[in-house]
């Protein structure tokens, strides 16, 4: 067991550092954000000038090391676009995107559960076709799309809910269900088909002989270890849904890194989409390596692959 | 001893068990026959202007002609064969990356597998590293840094795919690896790239299919999210996801350039999902929790 | 000289709306508004701004010793009056009595301070390229500065204006360092920055004993919405009173919806082709006319901003000094340019590369593809490169442009001699030379007399059309929606000066 999570621990090490290496390399795949900054009206040798005032013509080993060295400060440079340290630029906007996505995945699941629930127990009726139905439209629905459908009916035809913008439980609904869309079809889908397995299987059927009521056997019994492989999953998922977020929050103007971060690479706002990248990579290295662990420890009978 | 049901049979018999499957064979066939059959289905050129007529609506309603069946987009260009042609992009990009992601993640699921050790534990890093990346965020700012033109799409879309192969083929490689048949063919002296490809590729070939099929649905996804945010195919070249973003603007007073693109994106990967779930129920049905 | 009888003019002129401009300081400012942009700025430090989004919006807290009237003339803000001692150095008399909103005072050691300090090569400022031409400031009592130039610079009042030229304090920027002024300005205008949560809002509010009068808003909050699509949303629900800008393609929806009203004003952003005239074919002459016959920019105008703006014949916008309306545009003539490519030698057309771009202030990918549309049919088959703003800016700078691109400048100083300037630069994909146009504009801007100067610019025009260095295409109105509570009249500088702002009712 100490073995694995040591293991696991030093994968996580590297990978991050792998991660430090590929945000390093990406923001400097181009040119130089000098002609972004200066206004239409310059010239190129002033261009140039400021090029070098800025360290942008060193070379990249030199750059990189920089970047490491000042990275395990905390600082990732000043961004271009606001003059400030861009660590706690992002770090200020770490708390809405998490509302966001916490807020999608929490709703992903209270509804894919029921929903599998209820198909895996009524399989190959009616309600299965339907909720399956439900279950791939929301797979292959794009989540942009949806978003923007949402808004024209919810908020300007209806006006039930707001635009755009930060808020509370309103302001939150629609751009943490465009996340969602996705996340809950696959989640349905996964919770009937483990589900279904579980049900087949011998200490079910030997609490319905029993004489256990249904509803007991499918919750009390088959649905906890049905819930395992759902841990496993939303926890990959982490990544797909950051990127969800991504979109979501331009169409919402969300302020959350993830709009912070587009417009620090439309920008070229080099700072701000190293430190990013790097920081969205390593949380979702870390909540792997905790989604990881935590399924160990749910179940023992797991071990290293 | 009966012989096995043929693959057609159980085909057929699947087919009648899962209509769900059965229409997204149809799906995906009409959306493949629109793209092979363009050239021949479209009315007019998709990137020939005409200002005059721009803005124009489905013939069903007023104002519009079956002369431009879906309407106009706001430089005059017809909607249908522009959905018609997009189809044919937007599925050549979309099959491209996911063939090339599936090659180059099968070949490193295969090795990682197979061989173990070192070299097997960095492929699997590298996977991890991968997929720490919100893949959005990567796509956009590779796209966004090197330029968008066909070649970088499908190379960005084939670097957000190939990690699931590997991670599935590994783990299936790593049992194979283990069977009696296998040791066996190894204690004789077979070559190990022989080995793989007369016994191990063949066993993984069915789940692969069956990612492949579902990797092309999110890859058609990820493209249309990508040209909605600016950084997808370059104009004049018709993609659905393009067509959704230009149309972006005129949402209000002319809701068919985003609406039709929207649909045939919708469609098309509901089709490929159907397609891709009768496909695992008919070859391999353990893959249930895996994918 | 001639000078102060200019600025007597000037100030004669001005009586009327001095008089509507005092008025309010009677009336306590009152309300609320909010408002929708698409950008917010990215500093408040004046020497840091990046982009024009930037520059528009912080001309609300600060001033320059300059500042536009609402007919785009030039007046006197912190400088009451400015003459012209010799051709390098410029007298500025500043106004007294104006303090910075933390109590400053405003005086000559002030414009010494911002102006050092936006040309010391430390403070790595932005819009230095903007104020590259002073060499210096002299203090020469506490309500007068001189600024001397390297070369002689008739532009130089219109710099320091609400452009280039907002003015800090010395005590408080020095004290405050340089991270901190980014959010926590101090300036002398009409409104003072409250709060500013990035992303989510900006609170401004009035600076009550500005000089120019109270406005009239107490209080403005500014929500920065990127989409357009949510951005209009938000109006339509009356989240927001004021949004800017919006796209064209949805002024006539909302000019059906009785509680909005949509108001439009020629931006000096003169849209243009720039054809590289070293790259054969295009160092012909016929053929870069047969460019600008073979686009409808009419169509253009029409379809793609529902005829929201002006046609221009060259690059010389419409609000500009000396612009000329005789000089007519090149007409729509795809046969004229066909022909003319055979004179040239290339009766079938020939291929070619065009550059656009995606991001920025105004959309140029829309224009670029019908442009190249129009190119395809008279046989120029373009293949086009479309690239984020932020991309494009290094090709420019690398002089890797294609032989064609689209491009839009904001004539700021709406003096066609400085866009033409900047232009004929040499530089940034831009290599079109001509000795005898660069004799012109030294000539006029020689002249110091605006009356006097504006006449030479028909000349200049009329040669600019005949060579035809660039595919000449429109300027596009600036839209701005509101709620029918809001008055306001947008500006012919692309500046969102709030000042004027006023609740109806």
């Amino acid at each position: 067991m100490r073995a694995y999570i040591a293991a696991r621990l030093g994968t996580a090490v590297l990978v991050v550092l792998g991660v430090s290496v590929v945000s390093f390399v990406l923001t400097f795949l181009t040119g130089d954000p000098a002609e972004i900054m200066l206004p239409p009206g310059a010239t190129a040798a002033q261009i140039a000038k400021f090029r070098t005032e800025w360290g942008f013509a060193d070379p990249l080993p030199v750059q990189y090391w920089r970047f490491l060295r000042r990275a395990v400060h905390g600082d990732f440079g000043v961004s271009l676009q606001h003059g400030q340290s861009s660590l706690p630029l992002i770090a200020a906007r770490l708390p809405a995107t998490f509302q966001l996505t916490m807020t999608a995945m929490v709703l992903a699941i209270v509804l894919a559960v029921p929903l599998g629930v209820l198909a895996a127990t009524h399989r190959g009726g009616k309600i299965d076709l339907l909720t399956m139905g439900v279950a791939l439209f929301g797979q292959s629905v794009p989540n942009f799309w949806l978003a923007i459908m949402m808004i024209l009916l919810f908020a300007v035809s209806w006006g039930w809910l707001p635009t755009s913008g930060r808020g509370g439980w309103t302001h939150v609904v629609m751009p943490a269900a465009a996340i969602a869309i996705n996340l809950m079809a696959l989640l349905t889908r996964l919770v009937r088909t483990t589900m279904i397995e579980v049900l087949s299987e011998d200490f079910v059927r030997t609490g319905r002989s029993k004489g256990l009521r249904e509803v007991a056997v499918v919750l009390r019994h088959a649905l906890p270890n049905a819930l395992i492989p759902l841990v496993t999953v939303v926890g990959l998922q982490f990544g797909y849904i950051l990127g969800g977020a991504v979109v979501i929050e331009t169409i919402f103007t969300w302020p959350g890194v993830g709009l912070f971060t587009i417009q620090a690479i439309m920008n070229r706002d080099y700072p701000v989409v190293q430190a990013s990248v790097f920081i969205l990579a390593t949380a979702v290295v870390l909540i792997n390596l905790a989604v990881d662990l935590l399924y160990v420890w749910l179940d023992p009978r797991i071990r290293v692959t | 001893m009966p012989t096995p049901p043929s693959f057609l049979a159980r085909s057929l018999r699947l087919a009648r068990r899962s209509p769900l499957a059965s229409l997204g064979v149809l799906i995906v066939g009409l959306v493949v026959i629109a793209a092979l059959a363009a050239p021949l289905l479209a009315t007019t050129d998709p990137i020939d202007q005409d200002l005059a007529v721009a803005l124009k609506p489905p013939f069903w309603m007023a104002d519009g002609s079956l002369q431009h069946p879906l309407g106009t987009d706001h430089l005059g260009r017809d909607v249908f064969s522009r959905l018609v042609y997009g189809a044919q992009i937007s599925l050549t990009i979309s099959v491209l990356a996911a063939l090339l992601g599936a090659a180059v993640g099968v070949a490193a699921g295969l090795v990682a597998g197979y061989l173990g050790g070192r070299v097997g534990t960095v492929i699997m890093r590298i996977v991890d590293l991968n997929l720490a990346f919100p893949l959005i965020l990567l796509a956009l700012a590779v796209v966004a840094l090197l330029g968008a033109n066909l070649r970088n799409l499908v190379i960005v879309m084939a670097i957000t795919t190939w990690m699931i192969y590997a991670r599935v083929v590994r783990g299936l490689t790593l049992t194979l690896r283990e069977q009696e048949f296998v040791q066996a063919v190894r204690a004789l002296g077979a070559r190990d790239a022989r080995i793989i490809a007369r016994h191990v590729l063949p066993n993984v070939l069915a789940p692969v299919m069956v990612i492949w099929t579902l990797e092309v649905a999110r890859v058609i996804l990820m493209e249309s999210a990508l040209s909605f945010l600016g950084l997808g195919v370059p104009p004049p070249t018709p993609t659905w996801g393009r067509m959704l973003a230009e149309g972006r603007d005129y949402l209000t007073m002319a809701g068919w350039i985003s609406i039709f693109p929207g649909l045939a994106i919708m469609v098309t990967v509901l089709g490929i999902n159907f397609l891709g779930d009768g496909l695992r129920d008919l070859l391999d049905p353990r893959l249930r929790g895996q994918t | 000289m001639l000078n102060i009888r200019r600025i007597a003019l000037c100030m004669l002129g001005l009586l009327p709306a001095a008089i509507a401009l005092t008025e309010p300081t009677f009336a306590a400012p009152t309300g609320e508004v909010k408002i929708g942009l698409a950008a917010e700025p990215n500093t408040f430090d004046p020497h840091l701004t990046v982009g024009r989004n930037t520059q528009i919006f912080i001309v609300n807290v600060y001033d320059g010793l300059t500042a536009r009237d609402a007919q785009g003339h030039v007046v006197p803000a912190l400088a009451e009056s400015w003459k012209r001692l010799n051709p390098t150095t410029w007298q500025f008399a500043l106004r007294k009595g104006v303090k910075f909103h933390n109590g400053d005072d405003f005086n000559a050691e002030c414009v010494k301070f911002t102006l050092d300090r936006a040309t010391h090569p430390e403070t790595k400022a932005t819009i230095g390229s903007e104020l590259s031409t002073i060499a210096g400031t002299e203090i020469v009592d506490p309500f007068t500065v001189n600024v001397i130039t390297k070369t002689p610079d008739f532009l130089l009042p219109v710099r320091l204006g609400e452009l280039f030229g907002l003015m800090l304090s010395p005590k408080h920027t020095s004290a405050m360092g340089k991270e901190a002024i980014a959010t926590k300005p101090n300036g002398t205008g009409p409104f003072k920055l409250v709060t500013w949560a990035k992303n989510e809002q900006m609170v401004l509010e009035a600076n009550e004993s500005y000089w120019r009068g109270a406005p009239k808003v107490k209080k403005i909050i500014v929500r920065p919405i990127l989409d357009d699509a949510a951005r209009i949303a938000a109006l339509q629900a009356g989240e927001v009173d004021l949004i800017a800008p919006v796209p064209h393609a949805r002024i006539a929806e909302l000019k059906r919806n009785d509680k909005l009203v949509i108001k439009t004003i020629p931006a000096p952003r003169i849209f243009h082709v720039t054809i590289d005239v070293r790259k054969p074919p295009f160092d012909n002459v016929k053929v870069r006319q047969a460019l600008n016959y073979a686009a409808d920019v009419n169509a253009i105008l029409k379809s793609l901003y529902f005829g929201y703006g002006t046609r221009l014949a060259t690059v010389v916008d419409k609000g500009a000094l000396g612009y000329d309306p005789s000089v007519q545009p090149y007409p729509f003539d795809p046969k004229k340019a066909k022909a003319l490519l055979a004179e040239a030698g290339f009766p079938n057309g020939f291929e070619t590369e065009f550059d656009s771009f995606t991001g920025s202030i105004a959309d140029h990918s829309k224009p670029a593809e019908a442009i190249v549309g129009y190119l395809q049919k008279v046989g120029v088959k373009a293949k086009q490169n479309v690239f984020e703003f932020a991309a494009f800016g290094p090709r420019r700078v690398q002089n890797r442009t294609a032989p064609l691109f689209i491009y839009s400048i904001g004539d700021a100083y709406l003096e066609p001699s400085w866009v033409i300037r900047w232009m004929t630069q040499g530089g940034l994909g831009m290599h079109y030379k001509n000795p005898k146009l660069d004799e012109m504009l030294t000539r006029i801007e020689a002249t110091d007399d605006p009356k006097k100067r504006a006449p030479l610019y028909g000349d200049v025009q009329k040669l600019i059309k005949e060579e035809a260095p660039f595919i000449f295409l429109y300027q596009a109105d600036a839209v701005f929606g509101m709620s029918s509570r809001i008055d306001y009249t947008p500006r012919p500088d692309e500046t969102q000066w709030l000042y004027p702002l006023g609740l109806k009712g």
